[in-house]
């Protein structure tokens, strides 16, 4: 008989695993056995219900009657403890459905073959094979129908009566009804549970990419971080670097001089004397004033820079730095103009910084130009970033060309080499002064022509530094800004040697 | 006003200096004077020290002049580049003069004035 090819693939298969315990093989039971446990229990009924409609008034054939009560009463209960008892439940189990096949058989050919109740028990085994057992199964589940309404003919005689009683198609109906119901339904659920398994899965996966893109966010920042540390290292190293190259300027003028009149007055005729002395204070101002800026710019880098914010009169202001200017303009023989709008009425900032802000520009365009004019002009403009009070300091001098403007605001940077040697300067002015505005919560901007001269433009919010939280976050954006332009310049440093700070030098 | 300073305190010791204000100067009056040594700032305006300091090493006349490379900055790596452009020696300043005698008359041999 064919099915006793899973039934025996399975014996076969048993003693591969023979260390597991009887006890967790009873209780892990095949789901189908339960399952067709509970069909079998009201299917064997049905079947009782339509077998007992034909023979019951015919009040004979005990042997039959007997045979449809063991397989209502008997079988299905039999059918679960023989495939819970077994060590392939599911092997057993589609052996019960090829006997319940056989037996359908059977009962098909003791109906006489009556068209309803054929097709109610062909119906309900056919779809029970087919549902546990697949396709393959199923023909074998027909061929063993096949068999038993043969054993069924061959023992019990071959009668066709295709017709059926009321009550025998009535029950045949509500077999065909209960069974496509159940089946429906069990399909119904299965697909059900799919779904939801399918969503669930869908979900999981939704949240393990989330959970990666997580971890690849945390990853960058931590990458970012991490180049951010890197740059600031650098940018402190490259720092030290110009400072020592700043330092070491004006020292050797402070030591090669004194040695020199040393010498020269030890040898008893000294020559130029005061020039010589004239040299070495200035190189000592020079480096007093480079250290000071290097303090003032590490106190912001480090955000303990504090602004001394008071209410002022702007007027007053413009007027008190022009009488301390006065003096920068005669040298260079340049005329100094101040244009201030009427009605600037008062600032909140820090006076002191704003005051060393204007000198800062005033001096440098003074520097730069020679017989012609400089002009500051104080106006109250509104712009994108709301009411401000705009500075612009204006000059006819040399200008410089787009190059030269960009790296301007940038640490230790001047225009170029013979920029320094020719007018001197630290190369802090113009960072502090932007960071001191920065602070303010205002900016410097310049427009310059080569040849024809610049423009720097200091723009102050009208209500600076009022709140501490402020001050506070842009102390931070300076930071940055410092690490930025360090590293900029950085990269500049590697083309090309930096320009020289030595203002006496020429 | 440096080059002023090194060039009354050479002076001083017994050398005939010779003080061009850039690179470009140092080249031509170095090809001109073929002097027997030469302290090149790396700092220069129109020419830098280093191009100034090739072109002496790449010209026939001028090759076999050697080159003191004088800097502010005194990193390692300054150094390195400056010896790469050919010079022969690298000081830093603030110049220590007994030191930069030394080097002089370390290339000079017994040309240089005695000390």
């Amino acid at each position: 008989m064919s099915a006793a090819g899973p039934i025996s693939d399975a014996r076969a298969a048993a003693p591969a695993s023979p260390s597991v315990p009887a006890p967790a093989e009873t209780r892990s039971v095949h789901p189908i056995v339960r399952l067709d446990y509970f069909v079998r229990i009201p299917a064997a009924f049905v079947v009782f219900l339509v077998m007992g409609s034909i023979y019951l008034p015919q009040r004979r054939t005990g042997l039959i009657l007997a045979l449809v009560v063991l397989y209502g009463l008997v079988w299905p209960h039999a059918a679960y403890f023989l495939a819970k008892g077994s060590r392939d439940s599911k092997a057993a189990e589609l052996r019960n459905l090829l006997i319940d096949s056989f037996m359908i058989g059977v009962f098909i050919a003791l109906a006489s073959y009556s068209l309803l109740a054929a097709l109610a028990f062909l119906t309900s085994v056919n779809a029970a094979n087919l549902s546990v057992g697949g396709v393959r199964f199923s023909l074998k589940g027909v061929l063993a129908l096949i068999a038993g309404a043969a054993a069924a003919s061959l023992a019990f005689g071959f009668r066709v009566n295709p017709d059926s009683g009321a009550l025998t198609s009535a029950f045949s109906i509500f077999a065909i009804v209960c069974f496509t119901t159940i089946f429906g339904l069990h399909s119904h659920l299965q697909t059900r549970r799919m779904l939801r398994t399918k969503q669930a899965v869908q979900e999981q996966k939704i949240q393990i990419e989330e959970q990666s893109r997580q971890v690849e966010q945390a990853r960058a920042a931590a990458e970012e971080a991490r180049e951010a540390a890197e740059a600031a290292n650098r940018a402190k190293s490259a720092f030290l670097a110009n400072m020592s190259h700043e330092l070491r300027t004006p020292l050797n003028a402070i030591i090669g001089y004194s040695e020199l009149i040393e010498e020269e007055i030890a040898d008893g005729n000294p020559e130029d004397l005061i020039a010589d002395l004239q040299k070495i204070r200035t190189s000592g101002k020079h480096l007093l004033r480079l250290i000071n800026s290097v303090l003032d710019l590490s106190k912001i880098e480090a955000g303990k820079m504090t602004l001394f914010v008071e209410t002022f009169d702007i007027a007053q202001l413009v007027a008190e730095v022009e009488s301390t200017s006065a003096a920068l303009f005669s040298q260079n023989r340049n005329r100094f103009v101040v244009q201030c709008d009427p009605g600037l009425g008062s600032l909140k900032g820090d006076v002191t910084k704003l005051k060393q802000i204007l000198l800062n520009l005033l001096s440098n365009a003074s520097k730069f130009t020679e017989n012609g004019e400089v002009s500051l002009r104080v106006s109250r403009e509104v712009d994108a970033d709301g009411n401000g009070i705009v500075f612009r300091v204006r000059d006819s001098g040399i200008g410089m060309t787009p190059e030269q403007s960009a790296k301007l605001f940038q640490a230790f940077t001047q225009a170029d080499a013979a920029t320094t040697r020719k007018y001197g300067g630290t190369g802090l002015g113009l960072a502090l002064s932007r960071r001191f505005c920065q602070m303010m919560g205002g900016d410097v901007t310049v427009e310059s022509t080569l040849g024809k001269g610049s423009v720097f433009s200091v723009r102050l919010p009208t209500d600076v530094g009022n709140e501490e939280g402020d001050a506070t976050s842009i102390h931070r954006v300076n930071f940055r800004a410092l690490v930025e332009e360090e590293e900029k310049r950085r990269g500049a440093l590697r083309e090309k040697q930096q320009p020289p700070q030595n203002p006496a030098r020429g | 006003m440096n080059r002023d300073m090194l060039t009354r305190r050479l002076t001083r010791r017994g050398y005939a200096v010779d003080a061009a204000g850039d690179g470009e100067e140092a080249v031509s009056r170095a090809g001109a004077s073929l002097p027997d040594i030469v302290l090149m700032d790396l700092n220069l305006p129109v020419l830098d020290g280093f191009e100034a300091t090739r072109r002496l090493k790449s010209a026939e006349a001028t090759r076999a002049i050697p080159v003191i490379a004088l800097s502010a900055h005194a990193m390692a790596e300054d150094r390195e580049r400056a010896l790469a452009a050919g010079c022969d020696d690298f000081d830093s300043k603030p110049i220590d003069l007994d030191r930069l005698l030394r080097k002089i008359q370390g290339l000079l041999g017994p040309k240089a004035p005695a000390p």
